[in-house]
């Protein structure tokens, strides 16, 4: 499935005035791409997302879902900055709570909640709550959660933003993993460049507010990809270009590298 | 192992005042006419277990507090959920709730004598008003506790409007009505003895006050010990019915 955009205005009524949010956006997802979308912080990018899921109605403009023939089901399904695990229910029925509203049998969720539970190291923790897990761990379960649901497109929300940096570099490597077999399309947003180019196809700058696409970028490291596999020069050459559009000071070590 | 643990901190303290009391009460520091051995009281207190007495102060007692505390409970709960669902309602309420909430629930109770007669019926309406009160005030707090995230995310998944009321509201809303439920069975024992002494002779508060008239210390002391125990028992098995319910709040120790 792709989602298209066409000339997106959102603005939102403030105490005395209105903000204008999004200024004549448009964008496309294309089948099975890891699209990113970097902005300044407050630009919207959270906006587009909830635009996307349908969460939101655009003041003006058009979403619109363009089904294809492969794909898995018709949903659009976002994970949040905070992982909004719901905390009455354990982990297992955290992570099954999609198939569990799409009427899969209990027995039948269980198991196919389990061999991702175990990938991503949370086995024997299936019926713990979520006040008993780290940021980290709750944040797995919310992407298990989404790619149980089989979702067409993924949106995640800066989903490792609470992240340490540790924690974030090896759930990284976990979302591609979960993607790779997966092949659906994920619109990630994030204020982290390196975090964009180490895990996108396709790389979208936003403007300040109101936002719209001003650069856009591909990325052609080769996949399977972990830190460190991409050819520095070519990688310092993107961050040096997008750290441009975003108009922020390139640091010298990057100058000269470009 | 830990549930023993619960008990002995729960009972250490009640359990050592009654021995220092007992102790006093022996060699004549506490005047015995005032303050009667504890083994004596309890000694009345199964006399009094054995030949009914006390089945039938209880008896009245407990049937006003379980009445007045289902009804006014359940009608609160349903006030509070339709303020918190409803804007016009909750405009329409809030204020009066509020005022209710701090007036004393007994200042009503002439009113309603003057109403329904002296018997069980304004007793057991002014302890259901005491608990609509606090039922309305921690329902609305509860449905406010659900917040939006929630909802939206359970909508993203494909819950049906049925299954975001059980999988969803219920279960968020559980704690905050909890804490409304606790506060309500205190209230209702509050205003039900209450009444029962400016109105009866019966139950414990007439147990507690004919053995005043008569001087029947130990009586006395037998009642305002009933009293308490019976607050204990609710409070108790309230927590256990919301451990059960509420697995995923860590209830802090004791």
């Amino acid at each position: 499935m792709k989602l298209r955009c066409t000339n997106l205005n959102q603005s939102f009524s403030g105490a005395n005035d209105r903000v204008e949010v999004l200024r004549d956006l448009n964008l496309e997802t294309r089948e099975r791409e890891f699209l990113t979308i970097v902005g300044p912080s407050g630009c919207g990018k959270t906006t587009i997302l909830r635009l996307l899921a349908g969460l939101a109605k655009p003041t003006d403009g058009l979403v619109e879902r363009l089904p294809a023939a492969g794909d898995q089901s018709d949903r659009v399904l976002m994970v949040f900055q905070e992982d909004n695990l719901f905390p009455w229910l354990n982990l297992i029925d955290n992570a099954c709570f999609g198939l569990e509203m799409q009427g899969v049998s209990r027995e039948d969720r269980e198991r196919r909640c389990r061999i991702w539970m175990e990938r991503v190291g949370l086995a024997g923790r299936e019926k713990a709550y979520p006040h008993e897990l780290s940021t980290g761990m709750k944040q797995r379960v919310a992407l298990i959660r989404a790619f149980l649901s089989d979702p067409a497109v993924l949106l995640l929300d800066e989903p490792f933003a609470a992240l340490d940096y540790q924690t974030r570099l090896r759930m990284q490597h976990d979302l591609l993993e979960l993607w790779d077999e997966s092949n659906r399309s994920i619109v990630f947003v994030t204020h982290d460049v390196d975090e964009g180019i180490f895990l996108s196809d396709r790389i979208l700058v936003l403007s300040n507010r109101p936002s719209t696409v001003i650069e856009e970028f591909e990325v052609r490291t080769p996949r399977p990809r972990n830190a460190g596999s991409a050819p520095p020069t070519e990688t310092i050459d993107l961050k040096r270009k997008i750290l441009t559009a975003l108009q922020l000071p390139v640091g010298k070590a990057l100058r000269a590298a470009g | 192992m830990n549930s023993l643990r619960q008990v002995a901190w729960a009972l250490w303290v009640p359990l050592t005042a009654l021995a220092v009391w007992q102790v006093l009460a022996t060699y004549g520091v506490l005047n015995s006419l005032f303050f009667p051995r504890p083994t004596e009281i309890v000694r009345i207190g199964a006399e009094m277990a054995v030949n009914g007495e006390l089945y039938v102060a209880l008896q009245s007692t407990l049937q006003n507090i379980l009445i007045g505390y289902v009804l006014g409970c359940s009608a609160g709960l349903a006030c509070g959920v339709a303020m918190g669902r409803y804007a016009a309602v909750r405009r329409s309420l809030e204020t009066v709730i509020a005022a209710l909430y701090s007036t004393p629930k007994l200042s009503l109770f002439p009113l309603l004598l003057l109403l329904f007669g002296v018997n069980d019926v304004p007793r057991i309406l002014i302890t259901a008003i005491a608990c609509f009160i606090v039922l309305a005030f921690h329902g609305q707090d509860a449905v406010d506790a659900v917040g939006r995230t929630y909802p939206e995310v359970a909508a993203v998944y494909g819950a049906t409007p049925s299954m975001l009321v059980r999988k969803v509201y219920i279960p968020a809303a559980l704690p905050t009505l909890f804490t409304g439920l606790r506060l309500a069975v205190g209230r209702a024992m509050v205003v039900a003895i209450s009444v029962e002494m400016v109105s009866s002779n019966q139950g414990l508060s007439g147990l507690i006050w004919l053995s005043w008239q008569s001087f029947a210390v130990e009586k006395l002391f037998v009642g305002v010990a009933i009293a308490g125990l019976l607050g204990a028992f609710f409070h108790v098995s309230l927590r256990w019915l919301e451990k059960r319910l509420i697995p995923w709040k860590t209830v802090a120790a004791g």
